[in-house]
C-alpha cells in the first residue's frame, strides 16, 4: 500500500477497536482448538446453535453474556456453557448442577447450597469457581484469560477442566 | 532439564519480570526479601521438586499478594489474596450473611474464586495455566487488583446494607 493510501484509509476510531479485533482473532482460535481437543468437543446436539455462535465469532457482534457455544467433555459426559464475548479479556466456562438439597427451595436448603459452594471455592487447586444460584443450584464456572499462548496450554488446560468435572458429582456428596 | 520444564521457568521468568514492569514488584521494599528463594530457583537452581511463593503487592489498594507456585506441578500456578477481616463476622449468624453477600458477588461479577476460610477470612485465588503469554499475564493481572479492590468495597457495603435489612 502506498504512504498516500495508508494515510487515507479509514483509521480505527479508538484503541478499543483495535483490541476488539484481536479479540476476535482468538477466540476463533479458541475455537480451532476446542476442534481439534482430545477431551471437549462442540456438543453435537447442539449443531445448528453452535454453527450460528461461531459464525457470529467472525464478527465483533458477540458482546452478549447470553450468547454460548455448548462444551461436550467425553470425559464426565458434561455439557459446558462456553462464553466468548467480544468486550472480556476472556474466555468463561460454565456447567451448572441443581440444587443438591433437592427441588425445595426454601431458604434453609439455599443456604446450605452456598455452604456447599463455599466448600469447593475452599479447596485448593480445584480449577472452578462455585456459586449457588437463586435457587440454590450450583454454578461452576473457570475464566481463561485471553491470549492464551498456545495449543498446548489450552490442552492442558482441556485435561485439567475434564478431570475436575469428572470430581464434581464425589465431592458434592462429600460436601453435603 | 526438558524443554517443557525450560519453558515453565521461562514463564515464571516472564511473570516476574511483569510484575516488576507493571508496578506490582518494588525490589527495594522490605517484603522483597521474603522472595530471595523464589527468585533464586526460578533463575539458578531450576529445582522441580520445589514448591514456594512470591509475594508483590496490590496497585490498587497496597495489599499483598502472593504468587503460590508447584515446581511439580507444571501446567499451573495460582495467585492469591487474602483479607483478614479481624474476628467482625465471626458468630455464626455474621458467617452465614457474610457467606450469602459473597455467594451474591460471585454470581453477579465475574471475579477469581473467593472463599471464606475457616477462620472467616475471605480469600480470592486465580489459577494461570502455563506457559503464558506476556499480554494475558498483564490481563490477568490488571484482572485481579481489580477485582479484589472492587470486590472487596462492594461487600463491605452488601454486608451492611444486609445487616440493616434484616434488622
Amino acid at each position: 500500500m502506498s504512504n498516500a493510501l495508508a494515510k487515507l484509509m479509514p483509521k480505527k476510531s479508538s484503541g478499543d477497536s483495535v483490541e476488539k479485533q484481536h479479540i476476535i482473532a482468538l477466540r476463533e482460535l479458541f475455537v480451532d482448538w476446542i476442534r481439534e481437543c482430545k477431551e471437549l468437543s462442540l456438543d453435537p446436539s447442539r449443531e445448528e446453535q453452535n454453527k450460528e455462535i461461531v459464525d457470529k465469532l467472525k464478527t465483533p457482534e458477540l458482546d452478549k453474556l447470553e450468547e454460548f457455544l455448548v462444551v461436550y467433555d467425553s470425559i464426565s459426559d458434561t455439557r459446558m456453557l462456553c462464553f466468548l464475548d467480544s468486550d472480556l479479556p476472556f474466555v468463561k466456562f460454565v456447567v451448572n448442577y441443581s440444587n443438591p438439597y433437592g427441588n425445595n427451595k426454601d431458604d434453609l436448603t439455599k443456604s446450605n447450597s452456598i455452604t456447599v459452594a463455599n466448600k469447593f471455592n475452599c479447596t485448593i487447586n480445584f480449577l472452578f469457581s462455585c456459586a449457588s444460584d437463586e435457587d440454590g443450584d450450583l454454578r461452576f464456572s473457570y475464566r481463561a484469560m485471553l491470549p492464551l499462548k498456545d495449543q498446548e496450554v489450552f490442552k492442558s488446560m482441556s485435561k485439567r477442566i475434564a478431570m475436575e468435572l469428572n470430581r464434581i458429582p464425589q465431592l458434592i456428596a462429600e460436601y453435603m | 532439564m526438558t524443554s517443557k520444564e525450560h519453558s515453565v521457568f521461562a514463564s515464571y521468568e516472564l511473570a516476574l519480570m511483569q510484575l516488576l514492569e507493571l508496578g506490582y514488584y518494588d525490589p527495594e521494599d522490605e517484603y522483597a526479601t521474603r522472595n530471595e528463594d523464589f527468585l533464586n530457583n526460578v533463575f539458578t537452581t531450576k529445582d522441580t521438586t520445589k514448591s514456594s511463593t512470591f509475594t508483590f503487592k496490590s496497585k490498587l489498594l497496597g495489599q499483598y499478594f502472593t504468587l503460590n507456585a508447584d515446581f511439580k506441578k507444571d501446567n499451573y500456578f495460582r495467585i492469591t489474596a487474602y483479607w483478614i477481616l479481624d474476628g467482625k463476622y465471626k458468630s455464626m449468624s455474621d458467617r452465614l450473611v457474610l457467606l450469602e453477600c459473597i455467594n451474591n458477588l460471585a454470581n453477579k461479577y465475574a471475579s477469581p474464586k473467593l472463599y471464606l476460610d475457616k477462620d472467616t477470612d475471605l480469600w480470592f485465588d486465580l489459577q494461570v495455566f502455563l506457559p503464558i503469554e506476556k499480554q494475558s499475564f498483564k490481563n490477568t493481572i490488571e484482572f485481579f487488583d481489580q477485582s479484589v479492590a472492587s470486590l472487596r468495597r462492594e461487600l463491605i457495603s452488601t454486608f451492611n446494607d444486609f445487616k440493616k435489612d434484616k434488622q
